[in-house]
């Protein structure tokens, strides 16, 4: 408990240091990018737009980091926020109504060479969840990728979408026995 | 086996499936650099200057013309 408090007066110190010092500045940025990057890189098609639309959340979050005040809303929510709105206008400058094509996404190599076909069935896998979660509504899909990807709790996620950490609770409840069902029609048609 | 504990499973197969993607390192650092060398701290650094400026002239101001208020005060006093 008093670990919390002394991280939250820290943080909330390097924030305040970081509106006029670039050496807290980066300090904040190292501390999020993975997580900001990771978020981007499963709603958008491809790397080179990740890594862009991570680039225009960082330099907005430096334009606006004067108006942030520690508030109950953590600084990573009020960064998921910022991430949310520019990939959202990402699709619609781009008329992406399929939204995100993740299942098309590279898939991380690992025990690629030690083992070939393990490699080959896990790819297949994480391909078919994949599909699965994109053909969620775009609500249920973020929840899936703050959830899995960037490890929030139901709190931290309930901060970012303005919801109680009740109503995630339910929703993240409703998203899974959804997804586990889909996944069950989908491997039994597969079969037959 | 309970539909729960499927769920369970369901839920421990997503977690594992949904690693982390690790950004390239190279844009990590230059990303870093580019915020860092910002015009923005430039900015707020001569705004910060222009106020402390600024409150330093005002105070300055009011506080000669309470000593000149003072000292017109004391010679209108003396008979």
């Amino acid at each position: 408990m008093l670990d919390e408090k002394d991280d939250l007066s820290d943080e909330i110190a390097l924030i305040n240091a970081a509106k006029t010092d670039p050496d807290a500045f980066g300090l904040l940025y190292e501390r999020y990018v993975d997580r900001i990057y990771n978020y981007i890189y499963y709603r958008v098609s491809s790397t080179g737009d990740a890594e862009d639309l991570t680039a225009r959340v960082f330099f907005k979050a430096l334009k606006s980091i004067d108006s942030y005040r520690h508030m109950g809303l953590p600084f990573s929510a009020w960064l998921y926020r910022i991430a949310h709105n520019l990939v959202a206008n990402y699709h619609r400058d781009r008329s992406k109504t399929d939204e995100i094509s993740i299942e098309n996404l590279a898939i991380i190599e690992t025990n690629r060479e030690a083992y070939p076909e393990e490699f080959v069935a896990e790819q297949q896998e994480t391909a078919f969840l994949l599909k699965l979660v994109n053909d969620l509504s775009p609500l249920k899909k973020d929840l899936i990728i703050l959830k899995f990807v960037d490890r929030l709790s139901n709190e931290e996620i309930g901060k970012i979408f303005g919801k109680t950490e009740g109503a995630i609770k339910s929703l993240y409840h409703r998203t899974l026995v959804e997804l586990k069902e889909r996944a069950k029609q989908n491997r039994d048609s597969r079969i037959f | 086996m309970s539909f729960d504990n499927e769920l369970t499973r369901f839920e421990e197969q997503l977690a594992t499936q949904f690693r982390g993607h690790i950004p390239d390192g190279i844009f990590v650092e230059e990303l870093k650099s580019r915020l860092k060398k910002s015009e923005v701290f430039k900015f707020r650094r001569e705004i910060g200057a222009i106020l402390v400026a600024s409150m330093s002239v005002l105070l300055g101001g009011a506080i000669t013309w309470l000593i000149t208020e003072a000292i017109v005060d004391a010679k209108k006093k003396q008979p």
